[in-house]
């Protein structure tokens, strides 16, 4: 990286349990662990250089808008799912209707039968 | 053996002077690194449009996620009720399975004079039976 040498940096050494979260994520999305901290630190590097003052709070921001903006996408996709699965349960409630009023006449048809049946 | 494995994050001095929490970021960051690694910086610089898309995108999920809760919801409903009526359809299987029985003494006894067509009678108790009653065992 050219840039390194002409910078200063502070080295960060990732607590525990962000080692356990970086290794999850890897495996997760089948990324080397390396190449997750190469991303993070260039983009700290391009904040770096970026001559506008970008804010923290404006990174937090953005990420945030990335976030709601999978969720509603995620959302989106369950909620066709849904409606598919309570559809299909509907069709075969009304399978359950028909069926239980076919139980009950052919019971009754027995019932009436075998009443002759007993009698004898 | 692989030696015990370090992580270090390089963070530019500009950038870790700025910042309180170190910890927290190299969180976040970690969380979110896949939506770093394609940043348009000029995305960032216009702080106002960036607070209008979140507030936008705000409104649009507190929609969708009423939506989405009221679909659970029906779906929740409809799967008690589904339940009901699978119980309710197994007993009264159950219960054709006994009068079946009977049938099957009154037929040896009143042989051909049953009027009864006794095969589709047992046919369709047999589909019941299939439907309700080996499902059930199935899911066990």
């Amino acid at each position: 990286m050219p840039t390194r040498s002409s910078k200063k940096y502070v080295k960060y050494e990732l607590s525990y349990d962000q080692k356990r979260k970086l290794l999850k994520l890897s495996s997760k999305y089948n990324i080397d662990p390396e190449n997750i901290i190469l991303i993070i630190e260039g983009f700290f590097d391009e904040w770096s250089e970026n001559t506008t003052n970008i804010r923290w709070e404006t990174v937090l921001i953005y990420l945030n808008t990335k976030i709601l903006a999978k969720r509603i996408n995620d959302m989106a996709d369950e909620i066709v799912e849904i409606k598919k699965r309570n559809n299909i349960e509907k069709k075969m409630q009304v399978e359950y209707e028909d069926d239980y009023l076919a139980l009950i006449e052919l019971g009754k048809a027995l019932e009436s039968l075998t009443k002759i049946g007993d009698k004898s | 053996m692989k030696k015990k494995q370090n992580f270090n994050v390089h963070i530019p001095d500009t950038i870790s002077e700025q910042i309180d929490n170190i910890e927290n970021i190299v969180d976040n960051f970690l969380s979110n690194y896949m939506y770093l690694e394609n940043v348009e910086l000029d995305d960032l610089t216009n702080e106002e449009n960036l607070e209008k898309e979140f507030n936008k995108l705000s409104e649009e999920f507190n929609k969708i996620s009423q939506t989405y809760g009221k679909l659970r919801q029906e779906h929740g409903v409809l799967n008690f009720h589904g339940n009901e009526l699978f119980s309710r359809n197994t007993l009264t299987g159950l219960k054709l399975g006994l009068v079946m029985g009977k049938l099957e003494r009154a037929k040896s006894i009143w042989g051909d004079q049953l009027s009864l067509d006794y095969n589709a009678a047992k046919e369709l108790i047999q589909y019941f039976f299939e439907r309700y009653l080996k499902k059930s065992e199935d899911d066990d």
